[in-house]
């Protein structure tokens, strides 16, 4: 049998639930709405700015020192599959396993939700940090992400997930517990849950192991960026040891006025937008080769920030003015064509059919849906083969491109 | 050397549980070491073009259109063995109304066998757009520290230039190959050549017969391999400890352990080691680097039983090397205890049991085992199970003394260390 459903618990915990009894394994996430960007917040009006890399920090802090020691080794040591994440948004912790997960999903939240660390543990989770930093340091697009950031944004001042060496040193304990009480309160908490389960069994399951977990309440204002839509800098460089010169073009669009619905939608749809116009099928891939601007094809992506979507469109080349004439014409002109559009949305049902081969291809999009749209549902086909032509067009010429920065990386 | 014999008609493995069909295309050849540079500039000039869509956007768009959800050509080198293989992957079409496999399958057909060619030959100007990527790319890709990190520990440690190589150490050859020349060696590894083909997913054997025989001609000729994968490299008589500098942050320390007098007996006994070392239930490497001793991030292994080793890279803090030295150095001679490899191989074997169990889940699990165990090039789960439960603790322990740690190899990152 297959089901899925979304629940509220009275402590605010969001589950995500996707049952699939053909399958013989189970997953359990748990994503903590916390990540790098949330550095600043307000408790009765004291006013906290915390450092760069502490949501990070964090997350070795509980996994290496949890009731039950290091959870990722006693998880393994117990044939369970497990790691930790952290994001600009996000910590997620999760469990895949085939057997007892019952009782290994109880233990999964209770690493994340009965801090078991003390002062010396602090010290000592630092030493895997600074490792993980000087090898960020040694990825030419960490440096380019900062810069990248540095230009889009006047307000939002995170640079690292993980912060730098000095941020990690300057870490101690009342810091770290202040952020943890703060932040990993269960009504900032999406379990998300899939495979072979009984989603009834288990939503009692995890009430009962949240009811022992005893939190105080703490209430908190995140404060808010007031970001503006202006970008910050219209240009930055960055000069780095490499063989092949480095151009994006990021885009700043304010979606604050979209529906959670409206941002599922807007995925599908700037998927096929970008893809028509920059892809290795595109027109603009094509005059790419031929006008000899790059070997390499056009990188595009994006992601939501704040109230933000940014969209990066960049490839490998030194002749930055033709690359930025091809991509801001088109971007202006704003090209689209039926016959993609079909092909694509076709394209798109064939991928919800196929996710369905794989429950943890279920459950990803479905944790996005709720926890970066606040969409409490999975896609469906009937909701793709509701797309049509008049709707993608009129949400993509809604967006303002106007606002954008030039990033380029050059060769030292 | 073995034979290794196939069938000229499809293989059909069913599973009904996905909703993808997946057709396997694999051409075994003779290889040597002149024709890396060829298969190199194949793969991008047969991936990317065929006669029917000469411009790349538009063999591309014809994927889309035909909704295709992939189509890949990979090659596999196995000592004097070459394995190329095109995969195509669809929609099963009792699950996706309106598609047509067949619509599918023919442009996977032209893009093997007719690539963009004319008089004999490659288009010139796309034979040198794909070799200019191709070397923008290998010479970008040697400024991240684990490519740069793992050339110059094979530069001391490969003394049969086997896993020397590699395209790195051959970029100024691919400058030389002509558009006639990679036609002429297209048509004796493609053309001229009999695949075997794999059919994998809710699939008929009559309707997959009817769909291959459309296009390729019944051949009751079995298929030959000459199975000869194996090149063993040969241990020094004494570790050679080689240390460099580098601009980087993170400092690179290889170990590289080569075994004495390899046989094929010893594979089984070399992939249990190397599940001691680094399974998920008893990852003794990382458990000794990180959990007990913070030295370490993340660290990686490689182990080749056709070539007879095996080794560990971790990214330590420079002056951590001697103690990270010491500590795998103890790993493994604690490791030679006999009621301990007895714990290990008891934990693994619990371990594989959940494997097999969460592989029902796995997509191409069946493919992958049914290639890998008609090939001979890798032990399948269940051989691996089998294999460990009648493994003789005694003549594993022998095997460990022929486990020789033949070199180490220190890049030292010199910028902005952090004490």
């Amino acid at each position: 049998m297959k089901r899925n459903k979304v629940i509220t618990l009275d402590n605010g915990l969001k589950i995500v639930i996707y049952q699939d009894n053909t399958k013989h394994s189970m997953y359990a996430e748990l994503i903590v709405n916390y990540g790098a960007i949330n550095k600043d917040f307000n408790i009765n009006d004291k006013e906290y700015h915390i450092c760069d890399g502490m949501s990070h920090f964090l997350e070795h802090l509980l996994i290496e020192h949890s009731i039950y020691g290091n959870s990722l080794q006693y998880f393994k040591k117990n044939y369970i599959e497990s790691n930790g994440l952290t994001s600009s948004r996000f910590t997620k912790f999760y469990i895949h396993t085939v057997k007892d997960f019952e009782e290994n999903l109880e233990r999964l939240i209770k690493v994340v939700n009965v801090p078991n660390f003390n002062k010396e543990d602090i010290e000592t989770t630092k030493s895997a940090i600074f490792e993980e930093i000087k090898r960020s340091q040694d990825n030419k697009f960490s440096e380019f992400n900062i810069l990248k950031n540095s230009c889009l944004f006047r307000n939002i001042n995170y640079k690292t997930v993980l912060g730098s060496e000095s941020e990690l040193s300057s870490i101690d304990y009342s810091m770290a517990k202040l952020c943890y009480d703060v932040f990993y309160q269960p009504f900032n908490q999406t379990l998300a849950i899939a495979g072979n389960i009984d989603i009834d069994k288990v939503v009692e399951l995890v009430k009962s192991i949240y009811f022992d977990i005893k939190t105080e309440k703490i209430d908190y204002k995140l404060i808010d960026f007031n970001e503006p839509d202006e970008i910050s800098k219209l240009e930055g460089s960055i000069y780095k040891d490499i063989t092949k010169e480095y151009i994006s073009i990021n885009y700043k669009i304010n979606i604050s006025n979209f529906s959670p619905k409206d941002k599922v939608n807007l995925t599908f749809y700037l998927s096929y937008f970008l893809a028509y116009n920059f892809a290795q099928t595109s027109d603009a891939y094509k005059k790419l080769i031929e006008e000899n601007i790059s070997v390499d094809r056009i990188f595009f992506d994006y992601n939501f920030i704040d109230k933000f979507l940014i969209i990066q469109i960049g490839t490998y080349t030194s002749e930055f003015d033709k690359f930025i004439i091809l991509i801001t014409n088109i971007i202006k002109s704003k090209k689209f064509n039926l016959e993609d559009f079909e092909v694509r949305r076709k394209r798109s049902i064939i991928s919800l059919i196929t996710r369905e081969d794989n429950f943890i291809n279920m459950i990803k999009p479905f944790i996005s849906n709720v926890s970066d749209f606040g969409y409490n549902y999975i896609d469906e086909i009937k909701d793709i083969e509701q797309f049509n032509f008049t709707d993608y067009k009129n949400m993509i010429s809604s967006l303002d491109f106007s606002n954008y920065c030039i990033t380029k990386m050059l060769k030292k | 050397m073995k034979e290794l014999k196939f069938d000229s008609v499809p293989y059909i493995i069913r599973n009904k549980n996905y909703s993808t069909i997946t057709f396997k295309l694999i051409y075994s050849c003779n290889y040597e070491e002149k024709d890396l540079v060829y298969i190199n500039l194949l793969q991008p000039l047969i991936s990317n073009y065929s006669k029917k869509c000469k411009i790349e956007q538009e063999f591309k768009l014809e994927l889309v259109k035909r909704l295709i959800i992939n189509m890949t050509f990979k090659k596999m080198i196995l000592n004097d063995n070459l394995f190329l293989t095109f995969t195509l992957t669809v929609p099963d079409p009792k699950r996706v109304k309106d598609f047509n496999i067949e619509n599918a399958f023919s442009f996977f057909y032209d893009m093997i066998y007719n690539p963009n060619v004319s008089n004999g030959e490659f288009d010139k100007k796309q034979l040198e757009r794909e070799r200019e990527y191709i070397k923008s790319n290998l010479n970008e890709s040697l400024k991240r520290i684990s490519n740069f990190s793992y050339q110059r520990f094979i530069s001391y440690f490969d003394d049969k230039s086997e896993l020397k190589n590699n395209m790195y150490n051959n970029i100024d050859l691919l400058d030389k190959v002509t558009p006639k020349d990679l036609y002429k060696y297209y048509k004796s590894v493609i053309i001229d050549n009999t695949p075997i083909c794999i059919v994998y997913g809710d699939v008929d054997k009559e309707k997959v017969n009817t769909l291959y025989y459309k296009y390729f001609k019944k051949n009751d000729k079995p298929i030959i391999i000459n199975k000869n994968y194996n090149c063993y490299l040969i241990p020094k008589s004494d570790t050679s400890y080689i240390e460099e500098k580098s601009d980087y942050n993170q400092s690179a320390l290889y170990f590289g352990y080569k075994i004495e007098k390899m046989s094929e007996k010893d594979r089984i006994y070399l992939s249990l080691l190397c599940n001691i070392l680094c399974s998920r239930e008893t990852n003794l490497i990382f458990n000794a680097l990180r959990v007990d001793n913070n030295l370490i991030y993340s660290y990686n292994f490689g182990c080749k039983s056709k070539n007879a080793m095996f080794f560990i890279e971790a990214y330590i803090s420079k002056n951590s090397k001697d103690k990270t030295i010491t500590i795998i150095d103890e790993m493994f001679r604690n490791i030679k205890n006999k009621n301990k490899i007895k714990e290990y191989i008891d934990k693994i074997l619990v371990g594989i049991e959940y494997e097999l169990i969460e592989s029902k889940d796995s997509k191409y699990f069946k493919l992958n085992e049914f290639i890998a165990k008609k090939s001979e090039s890798g032990f399948t789960l269940k051989e691996i199970y089998n294999g460990y439960k009648k493994i003789n603790i005694d003549k594993f322990l022998k095997f460990l003394e022929r486990v020789k740690l033949d070199t180490i190899y220190f890049l030292r990152g010199e910028a902005n260390e952090k004490e």
